[in-house]
């Protein structure tokens, strides 16, 4: 195999493997935003508390 | 004698007889190993009669069922060349097969804990390592890249990417991808045991929390926009499992739903098959290729394994609760297979843990992360 190959395959293998990983991860914080807008997940501990001093 | 009677002559040097080979034997053979497995072991048999059906037919010499008919000068498709050429040619079987799938799939243990989208992602890890491997066996950069969606196990994405990039390898590329996945039970749980330890597969996750119908309907929204902004050549697969999605959880198109996941879905099955089956002729199957394509198959399954087993104990090293690592391994999609075995094997360490429904989640996730990988192998190599 020429190195023009190997160069194209390297390029797929770690432009593929990362492009799967970031879009995987934006649908995951695009589902993680959408459950906390729904009001169906509960905003964490910290947040929570957060949310209570500013409140009073 | 027989030449006082031309008519008759005729017939008898017109049966497939006459042109019968030791590599249509072979291939007989083949097609009643996938019959036999499909009926008398239970392996994926809604695919693996109408295959092994297919690959009887399409070794029958003379028999007008793949290829063209010539009759008074023009050339007429064979009855299994229409499916093959309008169903899978052009993709449309895949997409159809996916709004099935979609309409089948509940979303919910991935929207209750979508950190699982990330064992999905690592999953994928067979799908690029067999793409290398198939390079350095010999094959052409696109051949490799369809040889390497095998690892995502999800059959009608193989089929896809296999017709657009690599159509002489379809045959073989999904019989080897069905094939692996009805073996997932044996494939996968030494590849679990192996890179876990007891106290590993002993951990007890917590009980997922409700998700509201409204967060269903909004998903597969969500979901096609934001898959198929990012990867545009995904959007045919995304857009039709979300589509079918989209009918079952809005609950107002019942009807849609029923025939996306039923009628719809058995008939382009019986398509597929038949279509599938009748390209894996004597001539181009009895190759050393579809053996290399059977070898790289099994590295693409283990390694996605190990993928999805090693990422679920990187991202405990982060998480304040724990994942048990064996749900990693459904991340290879063969859904819901890959999540039984998560739970038969979890189990195995502790009759009490019940990974099922948390494995559910990365192998929803595995299907989304295996259509986003042929979406990008087809933007690169196209």
């Amino acid at each position: 195999m020429n190195d023009a190959i190997w160069s194209q395959a390297l390029m797929v293998f770690v432009g593929g493997f990362t492009g799967v990983f970031l879009s995987l991860v934006l649908l995951m914080l695009s589902v993680m935003a959408m459950s906390i807008f729904t009001g169906n997940k509960k905003p964490t501990a910290k947040t929570a508390r957060k949310e209570d001093q500013a409140n009073g | 004698m027989v030449e006082n009677f031309p008519m008759l002559n005729q017939v008898i040097v017109n049966t497939g007889f006459f042109y019968l080979q030791i590599g249509h034997l072979v291939m007989w053979l083949v097609s009643f190993l996938f019959i036999y497995l499909a009926i008398k072991k239970g392996f994926e048999p809604l695919l693996l009669v109408p295959i092994g059906f297919g690959i009887l037919l399409a070794n029958l010499p003379l028999a007008p069922i793949m290829g063209f008919s010539h009759h008074g000068g023009e050339a007429h498709r064979n009855l299994i060349q229409w499916f093959y050429d309008y169903g899978v040619a052009n993709e449309l079987i895949p997409c159809l097969i996916f709004m099935g799938v979609g309409a089948l799939t509940d979303f919910g243990p991935m929207i209750a804990n979508p950190k699982v989208l990330i064992l999905g992602a690592a999953a994928q890890l067979g799908v690029y390592i067999s793409f290398f491997s198939a390079l350095l066996f010999g094959f052409s950069i696109k051949e490799a890249a369809s040889i390497g969606i095998i690892g995502g196990a999800d059959g009608p994405t193989c089929i896809y990417l296999t017709a657009i990039l690599a159509p002489h390898l379809l045959g073989a590329n999904a019989l080897a991808a069905y094939s692996y996945m009805a073996m997932v039970p044996l494939i996968q749980p030494p590849i679990m045991r192996l890179l876990t330890t007891e106290a590993e597969r002993k951990i007890k996750m917590k009980q997922m929390r409700a998700v509201s119908k409204r967060e269903k309907i909004i998903f597969p929204l969500l979901g096609t926009v934001v898959i198929c902004l990012l990867v545009p050549p995904a959007a045919p697969l995304m857009g039709m499992m979300f589509l079918g999605n989209l009918f079952r959880e809005s609950g107002v198109v019942q009807r849609l739903s029923h025939a996306a996941q039923n009628e719809l879905l058995n008939i382009v099955t019986i398509f597929l098959g038949l279509s599938v089956g009748a390209t894996m002729n004597a001539e181009s199957f009895l190759k050393p290729q579809p053996i290399f394509i059977f070898i790289l198959g099994i590295v693409a399954f283990s390694m996605s394994t190990a993928g999805g087993v090693l990422m679920a104990k990187l991202m405990n090293l982060f998480l304040k609760e724990k994942i048990n690592p064996l749900i990693g391994s459904a991340g290879v999609s063969a859904v819901p297979m890959a999540a039984r075995v998560s739970q038969v094997e979890g189990q195995k360490a502790d009759k009490h843990n019940f990974l099922l429904m948390h494995a559910m989640g990365p192998n929803v996730a595995g299907v989304i992360g295996t259509a986003v990988a042929a979406g990008l192998f087809l933007i690169m190599l196209r």
